[in-house]
């Protein structure tokens, strides 16, 4: 059996003993029910978290218009003077479709727009991808661990949800 | 006094890239996303993936969370999705192939069948609770769950807390989980609730 406590200290903590008992006795069937999974789920997350830090958000809209670079030098001072400076922020991919097929996938960026797809797993880039004019990509082979999808265009990054084929 | 830097801080922490923040708030809630998957009949592998689904949707979620405060809420429904979307996929698995490993896999779970809601809300609470202790205490409860138990001296050698503390240390984390709101509602019934091992039938 174990050694024996410390007898005085514990007793000393012991708010509401029976109850403390039955509710310890509960705590520990629930630990014993998860603690074979424990010390490898959390050594998968936390090295989850080394190979890419918290994202960007999933949809990064990037500064695709600005007044102050598309005036040329003597506009800029002009406008920043007068104040009317103008920003657009703009998203041009509005969704990723996948195709999968036995041996590769076909995407397409809608609208169609050209561009590059980093295809990620949790321990980093697995492939990067071209996107022609059309929108349209090819990832092959099919990747047969969870991915997601880095998707990139002149003016949008967008990274997918996690997916597991 | 409290060595346990709140949640808040730790989100915060772990939105700049802090990874020692990451790794505590790891630590402190993968016992609960791994009770409410255990409440479903997935093979270990399935467990793994669903788990690491989970943080992952974690660690793109740390920057929207807007509310710390609510993350466990976040990470039970989170696995309960993440749990039947493994489900699905598994169950169409094995219509195709009845006799693959993973029909093997089904049979390693030993989840009980008559495992009632009940018992399982009464054990996430439990364990989101258990995220709310210090780390000894953590560590402590955790070693001593096993069955059978390790010795005062070996839970002594693993975790650093002298063998004549380890009992009070296992106490207090007790009194201090009783605390916690999430089981206070838990306690006005737990003492006359069988705890473990009867039989349903």
């Amino acid at each position: 059996m174990n050694e024996p406590y410390d007898g005085g200290g514990d007793r000393g903590c012991q708010g509401d003993g029976e109850g403390d008992d039955a509710l310890y006795r509960e705590l520990d069937d629930a630990l014993r029910r998860v603690f074979p999974f424990v010390d490898e789920v959390a050594r998968r997350a936390k090295s989850a978290f080394t190979w890419r830090t918290v994202d960007e958000d999933l949809l990064t809209a990037q500064l695709s218009f600005d007044t102050a670079r598309a005036a040329g030098p003597a506009l800029t001072r002009a406008a920043t003077d007068g104040g009317g400076r103008v920003l657009v922020f703009t998203t041009d991919l509005q969704s990723v479709e996948l195709e999968v097929l036995t041996d590769r996938l076909v995407g397409q960026f809608l609208p169609p727009v050209a561009g590059a797809v980093d295809v990620e797993s949790e321990r980093g880039v697995l492939a990067t991808v071209v996107v022609d004019d059309l929108g349209f990509f090819v990832v092959q082979p099919v990747p047969d661990v969870r991915f997601r999808l880095h998707c990139t265009t002149a003016t949008t990054r967008v990274v997918t949800e996690w997916v597991q084929l | 006094m409290d060595p346990r830097p709140d949640l808040v801080e730790l989100v915060a922490a772990a939105r700049t890239g802090d990874q020692e923040a990451w790794d505590e708030i790891v630590d402190r809630f993968t016992p609960l996303l791994v009770g409410v998957l255990r409440s479903y009949r997935l093979s270990p592998m399935e467990l793994q993936d669903a788990a690491q689904t989970v943080w992952l949707r974690v660690i793109e979620h740390l920057g929207r969370l807007v509310e710390p405060r609510a993350l466990p809420a976040w990470i039970i429904t989170t696995a309960k999705r993440e749990a039947l979307r493994a489900l699905e996929l598994s169950r169409r698995v094995e219509l195709q192939d009845p006799q693959g490993e993973c029909w093997e896999a089904r049979m390693v779970t030993d989840d009980n069948p008559d495992d009632d809601l009940e018992r399982r809300e009464r054990r996430a609470a439990l364990l989101e609770g258990f995220a709310s202790l210090n780390v000894r205490q953590r560590q402590v409860l955790l070693l001593l769950c096993q069955d059978p138990p390790p010795t005062y001296a070996e839970v002594s050698r693993r975790t650093g807390v002298p063998v004549g503390a380890i009992g009070p240390t296992r106490a207090r984390a007790v009194e201090r989980l009783r605390r916690e709101p999430c089981v206070h509602a838990l306690m006005a019934d737990v003492a006359v609730q069988p705890s473990r091992g009867e039989s349903h039938e």
